[in-house]
């Protein structure tokens, strides 16, 4: 239920030794390895190709999986999606006996080869359009003669009817059309070589563009032929291209292997850059939990007994890395924590103490009974079937709890999938169902906002307290007393004061109310102006501090969110089943089903947006309101040195 | 009285329209930032619908008020209660507070998320800090909520 302690180490080992060494921290995944301070030259250069043959894998791999045959996998398989197991041995089996290097070069043929038939295709294809745009043209044995030329080319549109008039000028040439279209109209024209100057101008005048069809005295129709010829084979080579690459997707399963195999070695590469290296050894600075000191020595025993682990003293300026530490039953509150980020080394985790709150306010928020079991039963399942790892597992046992509080709130509440339970007929189950209902926050909103302040100025209370225990246990008795101490007898105080004033507690102690508030601002005035060193500023500090009870105020009606996030998923709930009762009403004969399909997509619905606002709510509370109370935050959050997979889970035997 | 209905239809439909309304602006907003980062990484999807889902609250909120006023005055099946013109026009104030918080509060918390869907892009493990700043928006919408609840359940038929 805290911060762990952390120890700053430096390991040494020789060259030789130096990559079993790394291997064993790689999968024990509890050392954060520091940048050392040193120039570059003195920095370890590994020298591997990893990065390399990992980019050329990840190649084989999308292209194996663009050809491979879709299987089947139903619906569960694909929710769970668990990465497959690989016994160690199996490991080095498989690399060693899988020539991938000469697999990856076959492949990058085998590709360029597609994509250059996949380029001449789609270019005959191009040129096919071209040709059956000029359909009509006659076959042209000779361009040029001694005499004459011919031409072939286009003339914008808008310009035709003038070019044409031009050109009927000269006695020496002819133009014909050949087609046209809105853009741009084709033509042939031949005409004498001894007017090619006059010609040439009027062309240039009237924007004439010649074009090449690449015929060589072939008609155009042949020539289509030809390319559709073309094509066909062109296409054949590209399917036997592409079902030898498919041959190759058997080997996908290596690949992804391969694929972590090699990820892995170049996060361990990416490590030791930041390691120091002598001609013979190699030192590593990293973040140990104290903790796990002894488990590491053994198991780097295991693969070497020439290295030196020696403990550093931690210096003031270190930024310390945070380890949360939490008993079994707290951790996933942990998840709501990571969210904020983590407290200071010297600071408490805040964890245990949210912990009871933000199960109460999820509750509060979702406040259906048979939404948390829903809840529950759905994060149980995920749990089992995806078997999620790291912050998404703590987030599925974090739901499963809040589900099993809400069940119980929604029971006291009477929300039951919004069910209005006045209107259910009379029998045993309506009669448990009102014997166990104790609030109805419908018709009783004022109540449940009363129980949601008393909950907040408890929390508000508990977050002071946390910062007086916190500052007493580390010797800071001033500060304590002074800091979270005296705000929290103060809101006890005030909180006493309202509970006599609103006739909660017995009129008869209203003058010890009373002088106890008198009291209470006293100390506040004396005692919060400490810092200032002037007797004037000290008492004008103190009154200032009163002005916080504002932001305690504000605080506290915070947490009237509670109430309108609750009446929120009633009431949506309620609007569903009134909704597929209108339907149902309204169609004949099939009203029923539409029931069905209303009830199910409505209250699923509800209950993702309903979860999604009581999480965010009920954490918000924590952050802003609680969180200040005693944190500062803004700690380095342990980043281990750990093995991390695509596609397998490495196991030991 | 047909007028002092008139009145109570003004007001669901008012709470409807400017929260939905708000809601829409905010979820464009958002939507928009989201097909940017699906874009470039679609496994980012379920992340970025998150973020385009929050500013959608408020419009939830506005349909919730508009069906609490219709149950109200009984124009959900049964039959219309007769109340009086100040009542409705009470019904109708009572709209108010969650359609205004609900249009702006949707509407800005969609600016936020929009903004966060660049916390996805970036960091994607560090999205839950953003979800919590969008949220933070959505406060005043809960608030406008709160009255508008507490209002027309205590108003007297």
């Amino acid at each position: 239920m805290s911060v762990s302690n952390m120890a700053k180490i430096r390991l040494t080992v020789v060259k030789d030794a130096y990559d079993g060494v790394i291997d064993v921290l790689h999968n024990l995944g509890t050392v954060e390895i520091e940048q050392a301070d040193a120039p570059e030259k003195d920095l370890y250069q590994p020298e591997s190709k990893a990065e390399y043959w990992q980019t050329n894998a990840k190649f084989a791999l999308d292209l194996l999986s663009e050809y491979k045959e879709e299987e089947k996998k139903s619906f569960a398989d694909k929710l769970a999606s668990t990465k497959r197991r690989v016994r160690k041995d199996e490991l080095e089996d498989i690399l060693n006996g899988f020539d991938y290097k000469s697999l990856i070069a076959e492949l990058e043929n085998l590709d360029k080869k597609f994509n250059l038939y996949r380029n001449k295709i789609s270019q005959h294809k191009k040129e096919i359009n071209t040709l059956k745009e000029w359909q009509g043209l006659p076959a042209i044995k000779e361009k040029q003669t001694r005499f004459s030329k011919i031409l072939i080319g286009t003339v914008p549109a808008a310009r035709y009817e003038n070019f044409v008039q031009a050109i009927n000028e000269e006695k020496l040439a002819e133009s014909i059309k050949i087609s046209e279209s809105e853009r741009e109209v084709r033509i042939s024209m031949v005409f004498a070589n001894q007017i090619e100057d006059k010609i040439n101008s009027i062309l240039e005048q009237f924007e004439f563009k010649a074009v090449d069809l690449g015929l060589d005295a072939k008609t155009i129709d042949s020539r289509i032929k030809e390319l559709n010829k073309e094509i066909e084979e062109n296409q054949r080579t590209l399917e036997l291209t592409k079902e030898r690459i498919k041959q190759y997707a058997i080997h996908i399963p290596k690949f992804q292997i391969l694929y972590d195999y090699l990820s892995w070695k170049r996060e361990q590469d990416e490590a030791s850059k930041k390691a120091m290296a002598t001609k013979e050894t190699v030192s590593i600075i990293g973040w140990v939990p104290s903790s796990i000191l002894t488990e590491l020595t053994k198991n780097i025993d295991k693969v070497t007994n020439i290295y030196l682990l020696e403990e550093l003293e931690i210096d003031p300026e270190d930024k310390i890395p945070v380890v949360l530490k939490n008993a079994t039953a707290i951790t996933p509150f942990e998840s709501v924590t990571e969210i904020y980020g983590a407290p200071l080394q010297d600071e408490p985790d805040p964890t245990v103490y949210l912990a009871p709150f933000f199960m109460i306010y999820f509750a509060f928020c979702l406040s259906d009974a048979a939404y948390g079991l829903l809840l529950a039963l759905l994060a149980y399942a995920a749990l089992k079937l995806m078997n999620p790892s790291g912050m998404s597992r703590k987030l599925m046992k974090l739901m499963i709890m809040c589900g099993i509080a809400t069940f119980f709130v929604g029971a006291i509440f009477g929300g039951w999938f919004g069910i209005t339970i006045s209107e259910l007929p009379p029998g045993p189950i309506t009669d448990f169902v009102n014997s166990i209902r104790l609030l109805d926050p419908v018709q009783d909103p004022m109540t449940v906002m009363l129980i949601a302040f008393i909950l907040g100025f408890i929390q508000l209370v508990v977050g002071n307290l946390v910062d007086l225990f916190w500052k007493l246990k580390h010797g800071q008795v001033v500060d304590g007393l002074l800091g979270g101490g005296i705000w929290a007898l103060f809101l006890l105080i005030i909180g006493f004061w309202i509970a006599v004033k609103a006739g909660a507690v017995s009129g008869d102690l209203q003058n010890i109310a009373n002088y106890s508030v008198i009291g209470g601002v006293a100390a506040m005035v004396l005692t919060q102006g400490r810092e200032k060193k002037n007797i004037f500023a000290k008492l004008a500090s103190g009154v200032a501090s009163l002005y916080g009870l504002v932001g305690y105020l504000s605080d506290i009606l915070s947490y009237s969110r509670l109430l309108a996030l609750g009446l929120s998923t009633g009431i949506i709930a309620m609007v569903v089943n009134l909704v597929a009762g209108l339907f149902a009403g309204m169609i004949p004969y099939v009203g029923w089903l539409v029931w069905i399909v209303v009830i199910v997509a409505g209250h699923l619905f509800n209950l993702v947006i309903s979860v999604l606002g009581a999480f965010i709510h009920s954490g918000r509370l924590q952050y802003v309101e609680f969180f200040p109370k005693f944190l500062v935050g803004g700690g380095r959050k342990f980043k281990p040195f750990i093995k991390t997979s695509k596609y397998i889970t490495l196991t030991n035997q | 009285m047909d007028i002092a209905i008139a009145f109570a239809v003004l007001g669901a439909a008012t709470a409807v329209v400017l929260a939905g309304t708000g809601s829409a602006l905010g979820m464009g907003a958002a939507g928009q930032a989201a097909s940017g980062v699906v874009s470039e990484d679609p496994d980012k999807f379920g992340k970025a619908l998150l973020f385009e889902a929050l500013p959608g609250t408020q419009g939830i909120y506005g349909f919730l008020a508009g069906i609490m006023i219709l149950q109200k005055v009984g124009l959900l099946g049964g039959s219309v209660i007769d109340i009086s013109t100040g009542v409705g026009l009470q019904i109708l104030f009572a709209a108010l507070p969650i359609a205004f918080t609900g249009l702006f509060s949707g509407w800005m918390q969609g600016k936020v998320s929009a903004a966060g869907i660049g916390v996805v892009a970036k960091r994607p493990g560090e999205a839950g800090k953003a979800i919590i700043l969008s949220a933070m928006v959505e406060t005043y919408a809960v608030l406008g909520l709160l009255v508008t609840i507490l209002l027309i359940t205590n108003i007297s038929v």
